[in-house]
């Protein structure tokens, strides 16, 4: 009984606390999704090659080891024919950073029964021609916090503020261009070369 | 609770006694010393002038056959420098995604001190040299003749020549930075020069791609705490674990080559990556690879020359369960349970070296003009 009860309070405290959202919108031009590769240069993808591919969201505790620390909360799914994944967390997090880990598994064959929220956490790495979300931005590290790795984007959970959100987006630009350049590789989806 | 306290307190205690600060070393563990310091180059001697025209060679596709790949397409910077992906593409696969090349892009860290490279060992032990090969291979293809049934090809005969026509002529912009650099007008270089300077630039860039002052270091000289399970984790890692016997010395490798059962064969007796075989020849030589760093090992996920374990607790366990009948008998009779090995990833954790600048891993770099 106590024991139940105990549970009972943790997940009520839970409840309340804030949640996380992730949108992840794919804008496709005619048919086709351009994406950033790591090195700056731009290649696309026909969105129909898109639709219906696995991914897997993911959140961690902010600096965490990647493939070493297990998600506090995850999700998987398969591409919408819209081509936006809109992932809201399950739990409630306390006041602090945490790391979003977003791929899409264009090329590595996932079984559907490893797509199970509560299955063990050990997803296959990302292979050329899947997608990663990627940020260079450490703007969103505050004071204290820890770093966060290649492949994933910081959202803080800010006391008294509410949820947490974050777009991630097929951002691209020219590869002469700097200062562009610079601004799409900021809460973008990079192509895994 | 006050139990748990005296408890709290006597771990502490033990911790400090059973690793006391060595007056003469000036550390707890011999044997796993802090990264030394990087002595000058005598025969290439630092300036910023060569490491701005490292970072350029690193990031510039136009010096790939495509025009689509650099260094750190395979060695990405914000990624400690190396593939986050368990196989990468040579250049010009991008769009087929068809041949992959056969090992993963292991991470450049600490590379200035290595004595050898390569998961096998192959081609030499000068690390010039090493800066400047991925463009003789389908890596990156300079002079854009390797093709899909050539990709475990060298065209050095064609990359040198591709190299310095790239940087001489087609990119004019590097003429004055090599200039800078080296007080050589490149136009009148050979091309074997040309290839050398090029390694060496990229080299000096390296240097600062290190990873060190680790909690572990900073514990290690007698600084700050360890958790009680890092310290249980260095306990293993030293002792009934026998990692520090291949795993050891300032970069936690001993630079040999050894068959942890990454690379099994089939019933037929083949394996899909012979490893180091492929240099010597010699048969003891099947399945082994070189012993990776450890530091920063826990940023560097995928392990193994193959990345085929996610997780440093997959890796554990097939060390300790090798099953290759060639596997290196240090590993056998090493029994470690879960709660030991996630002390041992703790301890591996404290490893995490020091954050390298932004500068170090910019991705964005205004290149030189044509």
């Amino acid at each position: 009984m106590r024991i139940a009860i105990l549970v009972s309070l943790a997940l009520a405290a839970c409840s309340s606390e804030p949640q996380i959202h992730i949108s992840t919108q794919f804008a496709a031009t005619a048919g086709e999704v351009s994406f950033l590769l790591p090195n700056g240069t731009t290649q696309a993808v026909a969105a129909s090659d898109l639709v219906g591919k696995p991914y897997v969201v993911s959140v961690f505790e902010g600096g965490f080891s990647q493939g070493n620390d297990d998600p506090l909360d995850l999700e998987w799914g398969t591409v919408p024919d819209h081509l936006t994944i809109d992932f809201t967390s399950t739990v409630g997090f306390e006041p602090g950073p945490y790391d979003a880990s977003v791929i899409v598994y264009v090329n590595t064959p996932v079984a559907s029964e490893d797509m199970q929220a509560d299955a063990a956490f050990e997803p296959e790495a990302p292979v050329g021609g899947d997608l990663s979300a990627f940020t260079l931005d450490e703007g969103d590290i505050l004071p204290g916090d820890p770093s966060f790795e290649a492949g994933v984007v910081r959202i803080n959970v800010i006391d008294g503020e509410g949820d947490a959100s974050k777009h991630l987006s097929n951002r691209t630009a020219a590869p002469d261009n700097s200062d562009a350049l610079l601004e799409a590789f900021t809460d973008t989806i990079l192509l895994v070369p | 609770m006050r139990i748990f306290s005296i408890l709290v307190v006597l771990t502490g205690c033990s911790s400090v006694e059973r690793w006391p600060v060595d007056p003469q070393t000036g550390i707890r563990v011999r044997g796993l010393e802090p990264v030394p310091t990087l002595e000058d180059w005598p025969d290439n001697p630092y300036s910023d002038a060569k490491r701005e025209l490292g970072v350029l060679l690193f990031n510039d596709t136009r010096l790939s056959g495509s025009g689509q790949t650099n260094c750190s397409t395979c060695h990405f910077a914000p990624t400690k420098f190396q593939s986050n992906t368990p196989f990468d593409l040579p250049d010009r696969s991008v769009e087929t995604l068809e041949p992959v090349l056969p090992r993963n892009a292991p991470s450049l860290l600490n590379l200035v001190h290595a004595p050898v490279f390569r998961w096998d060992g192959s081609l030499g032990d000068d690390l010039y040299e090493q800066m400047v090969i991925p463009f003789a291979e389908a890596n990156m293809d300079i002079a854009d003749r390797l093709d899909a049934e050539h990709v475990h090809d060298l065209d050095f005969e064609g990359a040198k020549p591709a190299l310095h026509q790239r940087l001489s002529v087609d990119i004019a912009g590097y003429v004055p930075l090599f200039d800078e650099a080296f007080g050589v007008d490149i136009r009148s270089s050979t091309d074997e020069e040309v290839w050398t300077l090029s390694g060496k630039a990229l080299a000096i860039y390296m240097r600062e791609v290190v990873s060190s002052d680790s909690a572990f270091d900073r514990w290690n000289a007698g600084g700050e705490a360890l958790g009680d399970e890092a310290l249980r984790g260095l306990e293993l890692f030293v002792g009934e674990g026998r990692c520090a016997m291949c795993h050891s010395g300032p970069l936690f490798s001993d630079f040999e080559f050894h068959n942890v059962g990454t690379a099994v064969p089939d019933a037929d007796g083949v394996r899909v990556d012979e490893g180091r075989f492929l240099v010597t020849g010699d048969e003891a030589d099947r399945g082994r690879f070189l012993t990776p760093t450890l530091r920063s090992v826990a940023r560097t996920s995928p392990y193994f020359h193959d990345a085929s374990e996610i997780g440093i607790a997959g890796v554990i366990r097939r060390h300790i369960n090798p099953v290759d009948p060639l596997h290196d008998p240090i590993l056998d009779g090493v029994v470690l349970d879960d709660s030991q090995v996630d002390d041992l990833i703790e301890f591996l954790k404290t490893l995490d070296g020091a954050p390298l600048s932004a500068e170090t891993t910019a991705l964005v770099i205004d290149l030189p003009s044509q």
